[in-house]
């Protein structure tokens, strides 16, 4: 089972460590977007990826689980941009840039930098199985607990 | 390419942060994966640290003001001046009108030097920022607990079964915190967040308490309240390890959960479910921070935290105490080692004349001086007054952090001779005759000790360029006035620390160096291996028994009233540090906010017709400053939020100081906001 | 001479050609809601970057006389913000391609992207 970015978003505390480590391992520009509700909002690598099916040069391939976006055949369109449902591409003035899962640093056995750097542990780079096991352990606690949850 | 290990240079936390370094230059950092605080996590703060390094606005050579503005000089002459126009000043009106201000963003070696140098030469007018934010922790755990420290580590906090946080705002100034307390949350701890403000830190909250501004003594007090009168108490830790508790219990007969929630605005259920919460669990833990401290009674407000802890027995074991979180890399280092007015190093007061002796002997001298020098705001004072003709600072910003700034400019405007020790042309500096630059973290090596009294070594990562460290400067500086005849390496140093403190005893440069995560002090001796949680079996006090102290509410130094009727609160943001030194010109992070903002609740904001985005004039009686306002329900009606790392901020703020802690109340002010700044909307 | 021949009714309006363009001879430009993209009548460069980048083959190479040609095009505003983002052709463009694979018109097709991360963010919150 192949890993995976996930999110925790009831651990986000809006603090911007992801954006700015992000922005550090790619040139100054974050692939990922703190939202002031406290959300960090980055490429899913879709499995059905509409981004995908606009491409018309191959910029963007799937590949082992993965959306991998090649700078070099990029037009600078903007036709992903208006396919992705998450608003998850950016535009930096003539090319299209999002998450590439830190490939530079997993070249090097490293973790992707966002799931590295997050104090909260509110975004891991784990398998979906592993990450749905524990989820689903704390609610199942949470509940019995009588705690009454506050998603604000 | 090699991966230099140092510890992050922002809050106190003591996060390790790895530097790449490749042919001598720092390329990018790395993230320790195998450290039992952060597990490789880094806050935005640690992760733009590098942008400090390399930064165009350093200083790069020692310069002198004159008329026509800077003169870079030699490190020598440099060197000469300060040490002549100290000598002068200590020779024409005696030692006491020298004033020094150390750092706790430095090294423990160098500011254990600092104030060697300070005291040999004859006052105890050393004192560093701790003055302005957890002193009423140093004095109020240190009467109640013996210590005034932080208990328990803070991965600990996944143990605890009930965390109660007071006046912190974690998740913002110390967001590895909030790892560990999600981490008891996911194994079903219940969190409760009391704050005036609702913050990232209060959305973490099981049960959240907005409480009015400077009224912690009275929810404290409410909660002990229904804990006695419930029956909760842990009677059998009372009467074994604490001493009087019958004045507490007798100062609360008359205090009940409806008079608490009278004062705090707090509904009355939500402080007995606290209450219950905290009392009942198996392992409770407090978190707080200057919300707590900054206020005229930050001494009692500790207290009163100490009180509840000690009453229900949360203290000694994994899981409880008390946690208050430290700002600065090394502001326990630094309160370790004695750049306190009133204390030597190891907290041994100056007017211990057996301990003092002790020291003395140690640095070759009969005695030092008895009576404790003026700390932070005191200093200033003086200097307003004449009695202090000179000051070196170092790493210091107090023209943006002391209360009242506006009295901070003109006391340091009227100095005969001002000398700033910075890596930047801080607001401080600007107003020097002389400025010297600085090695920053990762251009030096050396100790640091975080708020969980974990000991670590920071390596240097590259060579400094035209600059040299606190520690050098200070040596050069020694050797030059004739205090000793030779400059100090780091390791010697820190050797001398274990012969002046006992708690540092254990700790040396090899066994820091050999270790990835650490040593907690108290380490008496070389085979010890550290001291992760405090009053296990005895407290630190002379007779190993916890003391309470009766303590009751008292209204805050200044209420609304007709001119200025509504509060202002200060605090930190995330993307931004302290005076903003290290942040503001960090474009990393000062680009989340540019600019200083105020929040203000929509009711408010409707009343005054102001809108989001517009410019408008705060002022209180002590001075007035212009943000842009930001609407927003975090804040309730009547009260206003600004960060305080803009300049101009503190020229608001009340100079009233704790009595014993000497804190000044920060936190509570009345201001009025008037539409339009000087510059249009 | 080498003139650029554009068939105007092929074109989205979309930002291959002006992005892709490294000395910028074809310009893209938005203001209000309006997108005006202006082609020069010829171009010596040696290159055909903008004839191989276009989505829609609406940029072919001729001889002869040529004159420049400028589209325009109305920016559609986002269903939330207001704030205009795409152009008509462009989302006409889209849109099939992108039911195709998420079988289905998508509900957050009058979005723009900075608008969509804001839906999807509190849509997570509101699931926790």
């Amino acid at each position: 089972m192949g890993y995976e970015v996930l999110v925790r978003p009831e651990r986000c505390i809006s603090c911007y460590a992801c954006e700015v480590a992000c922005a550090r391992e790619h040139g100054g520009l974050s692939n990922v977007w703190v939202l002031p509700q406290g959300v960090p909002i980055l490429c899913r690598h879709c499995q059905n990826a509409a981004c995908l099916e606009v491409c018309y040069t191959g910029a963007l391939e799937q590949r082992d689980g993965e959306v991998i976006f090649h700078r070099e055949k990029c037009t600078g369109c903007e036709l992903c941009l208006l396919a992705c449902p998450f608003g998850a591409i950016g535009l930096d003035g003539k090319r299209a840039y999002k998450c590439d899962l830190c490939s530079h640093r997993r070249q090097e056995g490293l973790m992707p930098a966002c799931a590295l750097t997050c104090p909260a542990g509110a975004i891991s780079y784990s398998c979906v199985a592993d990450f749905s096991h524990r989820k689903r352990g704390i609610a199942g606690l949470s509940w019995a607990m009588g705690y009454e949850r506050r998603g604000k | 390419m090699k991966v230099v290990p140092t510890i992050c240079p922002y809050c106190g936390a003591g996060c390790p942060l790895g530097i790449k370094v490749s042919n001598g230059e720092a390329i990018g950092i790395e993230y320790i994966t195998d450290h039992p605080l952060t597990k490789g996590a880094l806050c935005p703060k640690g992760n733009a640290a590098l942008e400090i390094l390399y930064h165009p606005n350093r200083i790069r050579s020692p310069m002198v003001r004159e008329r026509g503005g800077w003169r870079e000089i030699g490190w020598d002459e440099a060197l000469e001046l300060l040490a002549r126009r100290l000598m002068e000043v200590k020779e024409k009106h005696g030692p006491d009108a020298l004033g020094f201000l150390s750092s706790a963003k430095a090294t423990n070696e160098e500011n254990y030097l600092f104030q060697k140098m300070a005291r040999l030469l004859g006052t105890n007018n050393v004192d560093h920022c701790a003055r302005l934010c957890h002193s009423p922790s140093v004095v109020g755990l240190r009467k109640a607990l013996g210590s005034g420290t932080m208990t328990n580590p803070i991965p600990d906090l996944a143990n605890s079964r009930c965390i109660f946080i007071l006046g912190s705002n974690f998740a913002e100034n110390h967001p590895i915190v909030s790892r560990w307390v999600l981490e008891a949350k996911d194994r079903g701890a219940f969190v409760i967040v009391a704050d005036p403000r609702y913050t990232p830190t209060a959305q973490l909250a099981n049960l959240y308490l907005p409480l009015r501004p400077g009224t912690n003594i009275a929810l404290l007090n409410g909660m002990m309240a229904v804990i006695l009168r419930e029956g909760l108490a842990d009677f059998q830790f009372i009467a074994q390890r604490t001493k009087g508790f019958e004045a507490l219990r007798a100062s609360l007969s008359d205090f009940s959960v409806e008079k608490a929630s009278e004062i705090t605005g707090l509904n009355p259920a939500d402080i007995v479910t606290a209450a219950r919460a905290y009392a009942r669990s198996e392992a409770s833990a407090i978190i707080y921070c200057m919300g707590v401290t900054q206020h005229a009674t930050g001494t009692d407000n500790v207290l009163a935290c100490a009180n509840l802890a000690l009453m229900c027995g949360q203290v000694g074991r994994p899981g409880t105490g008390l946690f208050p979180l430290r700002g600065q890399n090394n502001v326990q280092g630094a309160s370790d080692m004695g750049a306190l007015a009133d204390l030597l190093p190891g907290y041994v007061p100056t007017t211990d004349d057996g301990g003092r002796r002790r020291l003395a002997s140690l640095w070759g001298r009969e005695d030092l001086p008895p009576k404790p020098g003026l700390t932070v705001v005191e200093m200033m004072e003086a200097a307003i007054e004449g009695k202090i003709k000179a000051m070196y600072i170092m790493g210091e910003n107090p023209a943006v952090s002391d209360p009242k700034a506006g009295d901070t400019l003109k006391a340091l405007e009227k100095l005969e001779f001002l000398a700033v020790q910075d890596l930047f042309l801080t607001e401080t500096a600007q107003l020097a005759h002389l400025v010297l630059p600085v090695a920053c973290w990762a251009e030096k090596s050396g100790s640091y000790t975080s708020t969980e009294r974990r000991v670590q070594w920071s390596e240097k990562a590259v060579e400094p360029q035209g600059v040299l460290s606190d520690l050098e400067i200070i040596g050069l500086l020694g050797k030059k006035i004739g205090l000793w005849d030779k400059t100090f390496s780091p390791e010697e140093v820190l050797r001398e620390i274990g012969l002046a403190i006992p708690a540092y005893r254990g700790i040396t440069p090899e066994r820091l160096k050999a270790s990835t995560e650490g040593i907690f002090w108290p380490c008496p001796d070389q085979s010890h291996p550290g001291t992760p949680i405090l009053h296990r079996d005895r407290f630190l006090t002379p007779d190993g028994k916890a003391n309470f102290y009766p303590v009751s509410h008292q209204p805050p130094k200044e209420e609304p009233s007709l001119n200025f009727p509504l509060i202002m609160t200060t605090g930190r943001m995330v993307a931004h540090y302290n005076s903003g030194a290290l942040s503001r010109n960090i474009l990393p992070l000062s680009r989340y906010a540019p600019s200083l903002w105020v929040e203000i609740n929509p009711q408010d904001a409707e009343e005054m017709g102001l809108v989001e985005g517009e410019r408008v004039r705060i002022s209180s009686p002590r001075g007035e400053v212009e943000a842009m306002v930001r609407i927003s329900e975090k804040v309730i009606p009547g009260l206003i939020f600004l960060p305080f790392h803009f300049p101009g901020v503190n020229f608001l703020t009340l100079k009233e100081l704790d009595p014993e802690a000497r804190i000044p109340a920060y936190k509570v002010s009345a201001c009025r906001v008037e539409k339009g700044g000087s510059h249009g909307v | 001479m080498r003139t650029l021949e554009v068939a105007g009714e092929k074109c989205i309006g979309c930002r291959a050609c002006s992005s892709i363009c490294a000395p910028l001879h074809i310009s893209l430009t938005d203001v209000g809601n309006r997108r005006t993209i202006a082609f020069p009548a010829s171009c010596e460069e040696d290159c055909d970057l903008c004839l191989r980048a276009c989505p829609t083959g609406a940029i072919a190479f001729g001889a002869g006389p040529g004159k420049p040609l400028t589209l325009e095009f109305e920016l559609i505003p986002c269903s939330k913000c207001g704030k205009p983002f795409a152009t008509r052709e462009e989302m006409a463009f889209v849109l099939p391609k992108v039911s195709k694979v998420l079988g289905g018109e998508p509900d957050w097709k009058g979005l723009c992207p900075e608008c969509r991360r804001e839906e999807s963010a509190s849509g997570l919150r509101v699931a926790i």
